[in-house]
């Protein structure tokens, strides 16, 4: 029985490592091309800054951030829908959790999730597609609830759907 | 053993510089227009206290000048130095034992940032921008800064 429970442990973990695997990879296929804007922030910066005592940073703000593992954003103008569905066939999106669709004048919003239990995320994934495709990807350990605060001050397109997300 | 004391010195001083950035800025290899400067750290904080003086911004930077040590900038002109040599510079810093904080690239300018920590002490910062082809800029840092220092500069900034 333990033997059991051991290899559906070793397969689940390595299913998502290949998945991450593959988000870095995708990422890094666009890394040098001047037509994406691409930002990474590793998980040493976010434990850097959530160590950091800001006296203007309210506590959910620092929880969220030592929950964060990382961060990476891929966004272009050119040719987005092209650019939109090649990643959902990268990805295999049957690995995740639908947590948002929205279709509305020609955009495409797909938000992404893997959970580790009901109230956690472990990964974070948010595709849209339009006049603009943007990538966005977190991981980390992720309390649902702080979700919203993830999208506060974030100037990327769709990421204002994360703010509906805990009130749903 | 003195041959061996020259030997570990030199040993030491290869592995704390990236190979790739020392052949760029090698005497043979800079151009009219490459700038490569070392500023010693007394230097540095000594011009900053002196902007500070009629500079409010910088006047607010106090706790981070203190923290700063030896600075070294280098400025390659149309060099061609793609991607491919900056990943490599990058690598060598990362055997040295600096870790990637943020990579950001916007059109042809690529930011990355990299550190070196020692517990809660920051100890060295690298900080390359290139911009295609043309143009590549790295400053790199030694520092003392603390995380309460740092924090303590941002508090002052808010």
């Amino acid at each position: 029985m333990k033997k059991l429970l051991l290899l559906i442990f070793m397969a689940a973990s390595f299913g998502l490592n290949a998945q991450i695997d593959a988000i870095s990879k995708y990422f890094d296929k666009y890394m040098d091309d001047q037509d994406f804007t691409v930002v990474y922030v590793s998980p040493k910066m976010f434990s850097l800054v959530s160590k950091l005592d800001i006296e203007d940073m309210d506590e959910e703000a620092k929880m969220l951030l030592k929950e964060i593992k990382g961060l990476r954003i891929l966004t272009t103008d050119k040719d987005p829908m092209k650019y939109y569905n090649e990643a959902m066939k990268t990805f295999d999106v049957s690995e995740y959790e639908s947590l948002m669709t929205v279709r509305d004048e020609g955009e495409n919003v797909n938000i992404l999730i893997k959970s580790s239990s009901e109230d956690t995320i472990e990964e974070l994934l948010l595709l849209v597609g339009g006049d603009e495709f943007v990538m966005l990807s977190f991981l980390g350990n992720i309390d649902i609830d702080r979700i919203s605060k993830l999208a506060e001050g974030m100037d990327v397109k769709g990421a204002q759907h994360l703010e509906k997300l805990n009130k749903e | 053993m003195r041959l061996l004391i020259i030997l570990l010195f030199i040993s030491s001083q290869a592995i704390s510089q990236s190979a790739t950035l020392d052949s760029l800025v090698h005497r043979k290899n800079m151009g009219s227009e490459d700038v490569h400067i070392k500023v010693p750290g007394w230097l540095l904080r000594f011009g900053l206290k002196l902007a500070s003086d009629d500079n409010e911004a910088a006047r607010k930077m106090k706790t981070l000048r203190k923290g700063l040590g030896k600075a070294e900038i280098v400025v390659l002109e149309n060099r061609g130095i793609g991607s491919n040599i900056v990943r490599q510079i990058h690598h060598d810093f990362v055997c040295d034992g600096y870790e990637d904080y943020v990579h950001i690239r916007e059109g042809s300018q690529f930011v990355n940032i990299l550190l070196k920590e020692d517990g809660d002490m920051i100890r060295n910062l690298l900080i390359t921008v290139n911009d295609g082809d043309e143009e590549f800029v790295a400053v790199k840092l030694k520092t003392k800064l603390s995380h309460q220092a740092l924090a303590a500069v941002i508090n002052e900034n808010n």
